[in-house]
């Protein structure tokens, strides 16, 4: 088992390491002269022969494979440096990544606690009344944008009703409406996903079985559940991962400090090596977390084999 | 709902000979016939801006600021006295337009990587998939940000960020399709009369593979819509005084919460526009998947 885990992690590292190549050649297609996009406004006023010299100090001069080693190595050992603080990135990412996981977890627990129930009550009342309600819901929840819900509830809530600051971060208040924003946007996929993975599972023999030997229906439910669960696990999972990299527009509509603001941040000063190393630490993120909910599946249906 | 559907359905077979046909079967559903009435009026609204629009879209009334909806606009103005219904209609021809061209991209490269992965498979499968496992890596929104962090921010600029985003789905998609079909009879045998790799291909797997491909892409406009307007949002996509619907929002949003019309009707505009492809996409998937139908009518 431990020789498993350890060999998907190695073969994870292909795909990482291809996401740091990826990462490190956009800034190949910054357009114009990478010394100036760096250097942004100070490189104004410069000599041909200045940003010549710098060309070479910041090492462009050197072939690409030089200069991709010489990337990741700075990024790991924490000296790739923000344009604007001069701090480290590595430093910034790991100052804002509590907030993140913070807002992901509040988020997608309440959206799970809201979601499993309401797919479940959707598929075995399937074509009533309550099944049409709740896919209506879903579907509105996958068309309406998470930015125009999030100033929907904060009209509501802060400017009209005044019981949740606007925005901000310290207090428990200050989290509401940014995981119900972010809970909102993931709850369809993830109602639809119970709704159709457990309507798939009932019309099965085993659950026939189940109930043919006069199992009380919510017995019968909780058999055809524990099946059905895996599928949905595997979207929260994904959902999880995803949300981990930072919600940028959530967060900045609320000024909520997490990697999601910070990278917009990033991308709107063009401070182009925080760019990066957001990006890959999301990624890196979002793979383990990937790798782990595959690793779960596993868990959950005893006929998946390690080896 | 039940008996809508079958009576209208039978009620067209009774005109129709093919009534098991494509549209037959799509109009069938209710939903999908909402979604595809809607997508209609938006694309009218889109297409006739100019008639339907009281104002031109930058025309500014300095004396009718901030005014909320009344008979002479119907929607309000903002905040330079522009009238808000004629930059939602004209918002809607750039709002589609994001949906539509970042799915054409994804679309056309996706679509390309997977089948000559798919068909060649070997080294070249290997190569491309690792890089589309790449793309994949990214969440969310992630991918679209560092690509416009460094282009910088602009709708073209925009629609490339999401559109690179979509190929790997596509690329998925069309290389499961093309490796399920190639192993048919009927390419085996197109390659022993002497087919060239380019005939096999446009003739016989691409045909196949359209169904999905068209169920796809309409799901993936909507969302395609909704990641474009949220980098407007943010700023980082159509610039001022060119606006879409998310660019709307973003400046609505210093006017809160006196000018509630200035958020409320961008928004809407969004969610309908995203629910009417979505409406189709799932109506597509089960008019197109023959699966999908075997399945229902299996449970019923």
């Amino acid at each position: 088992m431990i020789q498993y885990v350890l060999g998907r992690l190695l073969g994870t590292l292909p795909v990482l390491l291809g996401v740091t190549v990826l990462v490190f050649l956009l800034l190949k297609f910054v357009p114009g002269d990478p010394v100036v996009a760096l250097l942004g406004e100070e490189a104004q006023g410069m000599s041909a022969a200045q940003l010549d010299k710098l060309r070479e100090a910041y090492g462009f001069t050197d072939p690409w494979v030089v200069q991709y080693g010489r990337f990741l190595q700075e990024f790991v050992t924490g000296k790739l440096l923000s344009l604007r603080t001069d701090t480290p990135v590595l430093t910034e990412i790991l100052q804002r990544f509590p907030y993140t996981l913070q807002l992901t977890s509040v988020a997608l627990g309440l959206s799970v606690l809201v979601a499993i129930p309401l797919g479940i009550i959707a598929a075995v009342r399937r074509d009533t009344v309550w099944d049409n309600v709740i896919t209506t819901i879903s579907l509105l929840g996958i068309s309406i944008p998470s930015f125009w819900f999030a100033i929907m509830i904060m009209l509501l809530f802060a400017l009209q009703l005044r019981w949740l600051p606007p925005s901000g971060s310290g207090t428990l208040a200050h989290l509401v409406m940014p995981a119900l924003t972010l809970a909102f946007g993931t709850l369809a996929i993830q109602i639809r996903m119970m709704r159709a993975s457990l309507l798939e599972t009932l019309p099965q023999d085993y659950v026939r079985t189940a109930r043919a030997k006069g199992l009380p229906p919510r017995k019968v439910l909780r058999h055809a559940l524990r099946n059905a669960l895996i599928p949905v696990v595997t979207v929260i999972g994904l959902e999880f991962g995803s949300l981990l990299g930072g919600a940028a527009i959530t967060e900045s509509i609320f000024a909520w400090p997490g990697l999601g603001r910070l990278t917009l941040d990033a991308v709107i000063s063009r401070d182009i090596p925080l760019v990066q190393g957001v990006v890959v630490f999301a990624a890196v993120v979002f793979t383990l977390v990937n790798l782990a909910v595959d690793l779960l599946y596993g868990l959950l249906n005893p006929r998946v084999q390690y080896g | 709902m039940a008996d809508v559907t079958a009576s209208s359905s039978s009620g067209r077979s009774a005109r129709l000979p093919g009534a098991q046909g494509f549209w037959p079967r799509l109009l069938s559903r209710p939903a999908a016939r909402f979604g595809l009435g809607l997508l209609t009026l938006l694309i009218l609204a889109a297409l006739l801006a100019p008639v339907l629009a009281p104002d031109a879209p930058n025309a500014q009334n300095w004396l009718d600021r901030l005014k909320p909806p009344s008979a002479q606009h119907p929607f309000g103005t903002d905040a330079f006295g522009r009238s808000v219904l004629t930059r939602v209609l004209y918002g809607a021809r750039i709002s589609l337009l994001a949906g539509i061209l970042p799915v054409a991209l994804g679309l056309t490269v996706g679509t390309t990587i997977g089948i000559l992965a798919g068909y060649f498979g070997k080294t070249t499968d290997r190569l491309f998939m690792r890089l589309m496992d790449v793309l994949l890596a990214f969440p969310g929104l992630l991918l679209a940000l560092a690509i416009i962090g460094t282009l910088g921010p602009g709708f073209k600029n925009a629609v490339i960020a999401i559109g690179v985003g979509m190929i790997p789905v596509f690329a998925r998609l069309s290389r499961a399709e093309v490796m399920n079909v190639k192993t048919n009879d009927f390419v085996e045998a197109a390659g022993a009369l002497g087919a060239g790799h380019a005939r096999i291909i446009f003739r016989h797997l691409l045909p196949s593979m359209t169904s999905p491909l068209v169920v796809q892409s309409t799901i993936s406009i909507g969302s395609a819509i909704l990641s474009t307007a949220g980098l407007s949002f943010l700023g980082l996509g159509v610039q001022p005084p060119t606006s879409d619907w998310g660019e709307m929002l973003s400046s609505a949003r210093r006017y809160l919460p006196g000018a509630w019309w200035l958020t409320v009707f961008p928004g809407i505009m969004i969610a309908l526009t995203v629910l009417s492809f979505n409406l189709i996409g799932d109506g597509l998937r089960d008019a197109l998947d023959p699966r999908a139908r075997l399945r229902r009518t299996k449970q019923k």
